[in-house]
């Protein structure tokens, strides 16, 4: 198992290396000029504003020195700094990604609780009106626009019935409480502030059932799909045999079979909610990556750019990661790769 | 249990796919019994019912295949019919089964070990502790080396052979007093079958087990089971001790079955004796027997009406027209 | 009877093959390797037939695809009527190709399952470059020699019964006129009435058309009953060769022994209960075979010497011949069926 893990991470060096290479060319590759965005018309027309601006950033050095540049300071831990924001990449996004990985947790932890019974249940059923039902539900809910489930929440539940406490994090009366690194819910859960804890995820709670729809929709249909094509399996039969109930064998002997392949989607899936849903955060005024990445590429702001790439990137490796490791752990015929 | 009681009894079985106007009849009509001990070889070819007729003896009918009529009786107590409770707790602890492919019949997930003790587990045999112990017995009597240390390996660890033998182990875990095994040997190299053949055959002595095994080999058959039943288009033609049924088989398909298979007495190169045509489709079987359009022996009564068992000898009963017209002719009562 | 090697008109001929596959490796330091086909040489003579016995992970299936040139060797030669196949670049092959045809175990998936018959068996000869009106006339010249109706010509091959499917792969194989039909398990798969009616087409073409077979299978009655000569494999070697009769009825290698036992070849020898040889343990993996005498593991014969020479085909040159230290006497099995002391357990 050692053996495998350490293969697994053996190879995702290669990887990180090949995306800093990638994003680094094609951003530089945007036929658009920083200066002019961030200096404005006059600014830029002035050539001596110009070179001034371009020497302060580097932006006038060739390519693969700047390259060269950046990647000597990534291994000392410095993404350089934002043009637009004028502080350490780093220090943006350890500010702004804690949010979006508590939102992303929760949502999907819901779209897990909620699809993998669904699914199941709708391959128990297969053909009657039950399944039916459930089938209906998730395409309806993979189908409808993120944004506007977003608006639509937002004015029925805060608006209209005020139950929803609104946009942002916390509640604008509580303080945003210091040492938690930005991980509100997490270490109030874990100190048993439970105040603080449920003004939280009083706020987390919308864009969080938003953002789960979609992955709700395939992850049962995954689920639904995978479980029937291990409920026609042998070894179904032979616990059967063995006089085993209809539950337990599907329970026991059916879903963890079927569970290897929802897993990888799953992973992805969480990466995907982790690269930061740009408009939930936006309609939600949640202060995450999704926010932070589209200011920064509309504004051309490089190392912005490509701290939020790499930070992506190293999302959805590590997610890869974990999902390989539990495979191998749950089924031992991986470890042979 | 009295000792002319048999273990298990089947009466008329009838089995059906389908419904209303769509039915088509799989099982048409099958009875036989097995005494305590005894090894039971149900022979034919595809199509012919007798994987259907052995899983309705546990009610493992696929979703669609279903008894429509008849009776099974294990130890005197009506299966067919009983509460699913209770045919749970028969499944696995007095009647159990061992299934065709053991490449698939296995949980690839689960270690070997867990599902040799499964059936303890659900039958609330034993603790957790001895329910281990006693897989590793089990596994280690049925031939798989240390098996103590494998206990945790998973399936796709063993080869064919071998996880035949574990699904072998896992059926005799709670000491069924019948083992149905379905193709046991089919797709295992010919020295396996052998291997698992004679462990089926020394499992049976060991612990007075009586065994059901379902082929499409004959001569496979022939080693080791104590009677034949020979199946035909969901119906029995021919049953009677192995001996007698093999060296003189009376019913013409046992016969084409027993000569279309190269032997020692062909010539190499000759043509063999091949029936022609091919088994019949279940739904468009006639009132007449279904045997007659490819059987050599065929009369007019044949395509009328279908022949019943009757008996040839002591044991032995051949459901066909022309066989008990020649029995009757020669006056004798018994074979030979 | 024995075939008097001088007097043959010899068709396929193959000299010490080799072919191992290397196993996936990644970062690992050993590379493992499957011994799939080692040192096999045989020859089969126009109009002959010789089976190619043997259990999973024998090589069988493999010899079977380097005579066809579906798989490189890694060593040796393979003559098909003087031409030598292993060298040979794509034009030659494609010359050379309608000479060999091969039919497959199983007819289901060797078939296209969207292609009608008339398609599937006249595709050869499309590729081959015949004309439309010659392609109709040969399919349905094929298709009356195997034994099955021009009204077939239209269906899908799912609409056919399994030895009708068989009998189509069949035509398949010989509408090129070929001079040599690989067969791998052509029989294997169907039911035992259908497969008679198969093998009876099997015997009738061979004379009818004098082709000649390299026959694969398990199955010892089977084989028998079509080759003269019978190979028998055990992990990538050849351990027994000799006419049908003569390697049945009086085998020299244990193996051969115990297969015998195992498939009676008489449903009278069908009664001898206790008689089988049954070998212990499991065959070894083609990864690591054993030392020296291969079968060794297994073998109720075996002595220290087995594990340390690799015996060869014995005595040379002679038509029936074992790789064995020590060959069985000719009455073996007579003697064990007859319950004497010279058996084994």
């Amino acid at each position: 198992m050692l053996k495998y893990t350490g293969r697994r991470l053996l190879e995702l060096i290669p990887v990180l290396f090949g995306v800093t290479v990638i994003m680094f060319l094609l951003s530089h590759v945007v036929p658009a000029n920083p200066a002019a965005l961030f200096l404005g018309k006059q600014g830029s027309s002035d050539p001596k504003i110009l070179q001034a601006f371009n020497q302060k950033w580097g932006l006038g050095k060739p390519l693969p020195v700047q390259y060269v540049d950046y990647i000597v300071n990534l291994l000392h831990g410095n993404l350089g700094t934002s043009i637009f924001t004028h502080r350490p990449v780093t220090v943006d996004l350890a500010q702004y990604f804690p949010a979006t990985v508590e939102l992303s947790l929760c949502a999907m932890l819901i779209s897990i609780v909620v699809s993998i019974p669904l699914g199941t249940l709708a391959a128990a059923k297969a053909g009657t009106w039950v399944d039916a039902l459930i089938r209906t539900l998730t395409l309806v809910g993979s189908s409808l626009p993120v944004f506007w489930l977003a608006l639509l929440t937002l004015e029925i539940f805060y608006l209209d019935l005020g139950i929803s406490p609104g946009p942002g994090r916390l509640s604008p009366t509580v303080t945003p409480p210091s040492g938690t690194g930005g991980f509100y819910a997490i270490v109030s859960l874990f100190t048993g502030n439970w105040s603080l804890f449920g003004d939280v995820m009083s706020h987390m709670i919308w864009p969080a059932l938003v953002l789960s729809t979609w992955s709700i929709g395939v992850l049962t249909r995954v689920t639904r799909t995978n479980m029937l094509g291990v409920l026609g399996q042998d070894y179904l039969r032979t616990a059967r045999a063995k006089g085993a109930r209809n539950a337990y064998v599907v329970l026991r002997h059916g879903l963890p079979n079927a569970l290897l392949p929802i897993m990888t989607l799953a992973g992805i899936s969480f990466a995907d909610l982790m690269a930061g849903a740009v408009t939930v955060e936006t309609i939600f005024a949640w202060p995450g990556i999704g926010l932070y990445s589209y200011d920064a590429a509309t504004s051309l702001d490089f190392p912005a750019i490509m701290g939020v790439a790499l930070l992506v990137s190293t999302v959805y490796l590590a997610m890869n990661l974990v999902v390989d490791v539990l495979y191998g752990v749950i089924d031992r015929r991986a470890r042979l790769y | 249990m009295d000792a002319g009681t048999p273990l298990l009894e089947v009466q008329d079985l009838h089995v059906v796919v389908g419904r209303g106007a769509d039915t088509t009849e799989l099982v048409r009509g099958v009875g036989f019994a097995v005494r305590s001990g005894e090894m039971v070889g149900i022979v034919g070819e595809s199509g012919c019912g007798k994987t259907m007729t052995a899983m309705s003896l546990v009610q493992l009918l696929p979703t669609g295949i279903r008894v429509s009529s008849g009776h099974v009786r294990f130890q005197g107590e009506e299966l067919l019919g009983a509460a699913p409770s209770r045919l749970r707790h028969v499944r696995g602890a007095e009647i159990a089964v061992v299934f065709q492919d053991p490449m698939t019949a296995l949980n690839p997930l689960q270690g070997v070990g867990r599902q040799v003790a499964e059936p303890l587990a659900l039958h609330r045999l034993a603790r957790r502790g001895e329910r281990l112990k006693r897989a590793a017995a089990l596994l280690g009597h049925v031939g798989i080396a240390r098996s103590e240390q494998r206990l945790k390996d998973r399936p796709f660890e063993f080869s064919g052979g071998m996880r035949q033998r574990v699904l072998i182990a896992e059926a005799l875990s709670c000491n069924p007093k019948l083992l149905i095994a379905d193709e046991p040997t089919t797709g295992l190299d010919v020295t396996i079958q052998v291997q698992i053949l004679a462990l089926l055959d020394q499992l049976r002595k060991e612990r007075g087990m009586a065994i059901v095994v379902i082929s499409h080999d004959l001569t496979l058959m022939a080693r080791i089971c104590d009677r034949i039943v020979v199946m035909y288009a969901g119906q029995i033609v021919e049953t009677g001790p192995t001996a007698e049924v093999m060296s003189s088989p009376q019913h013409p398909y046992t016969v084409a079955l027993a000569a279309s298979v190269p032997s020692l007495t062909t010539q190499p190169g000759q043509l063999l004796p091949a029936l022609a045509g091919a088994p019949p489709v279940m739904t468009g079987l006639g009132p007449g027997c279904s045997f007659a359009p490819r059987c050599p022996l065929a009369e007019e009564r044949c395509g009328r009406v279908g022949p019943t068992l009757t008996p040839v000898g002591p044991d032995s009963l051949v459901a066909c027209w022309v066989v008990e017209e020649r029995r009757l002719a020669s006056g004798s009562a018994s074979r030979r | 009877m024995m075939t008097v090697k001088a007097a043959r008109d010899e068709l396929l001929r193959v000299e010490r093959i080799r072919k191992h596959f290397g196993k996936r490796s990644r970062i690992r330091k050993v590379s493992r390797v499957v011994h799939a086909v080692d040192d096999v040489s045989f020859e089969i003579g126009r109009g002959e037939a010789l089976g190619l016995v043997g259990e999973s992970g024998s090589g069988k299936s493999t010899i079977a695809r380097c005579v066809l040139r579906l798989e490189r060797v890694d060593d040796g030669l393979i003559y098909l009527d003087g031409v030598e196949l292993t060298r040979l670049g794509s034009r030659g092959l494609r010359e050379i190709r309608p000479r060999m045809q091969a039919v497959f175990q199983d007819p289901a998936s060797s078939l296209n399952p969207r292609w009608p018959i008339h398609q599937v068996i006249e595709e050869p000869l499309r590729v081959h470059g015949w004309g439309a009106a010659e392609r109709r006339d040969r399919v349905l010249e094929v298709l009356e020699e195997v034994g099955l109706s021009h009204r077939y010509l239209n269906v899908l091959p799912h609409q056919l019964s399994g030895g009708q499917q068989q009998r189509a792969g069949i035509a398949r194989a010989l509408v090129l006129r070929p001079e040599l039909i690989v067969a791998d398990e052509p029989v294997s798969a169907l039911d035992v009435s259908i497969q008679a009616q198969v093998l009876n087409l099997l015997v009738a073409l061979k004379k009818e058309l004098r082709l000649s077979y390299l026959f694969i299978s398990h199955d010892l009655r089977v084989t028998r009953h079509l080759c003269e000569n019978v190979a028998v494999c055990y992990l990538g070697n050849i351990v027994e060769v000799g006419a049908g009769d003569a390697l049945f009825t009086n085998p020299l290698h244990p193996y051969t022994a115990s297969l015998v036992s195992a498939m009676p070849l008489s449903v009278e020898d069908a009664r001898q209960r206790g008689q089988t040889i049954v070998l212990a343990g499991d065959p070894p993996s083609p990864l690591e075979p054993p030392s020296g005498c291969r079968f060794r593991t297994r073998c109720f014969r075996a002595q220290t010497q087995c594990a340390e020479g690799t015996p060869k085909l014995e005595p040379a040159g002679a038509a029936h011949r074992a790789a064995c230290f020590f060959p069985l006497d000719p009455d073996f099995l007579r003697d064990r069926a007859a319950g004497s002391p010279g058996s084994t357990g």
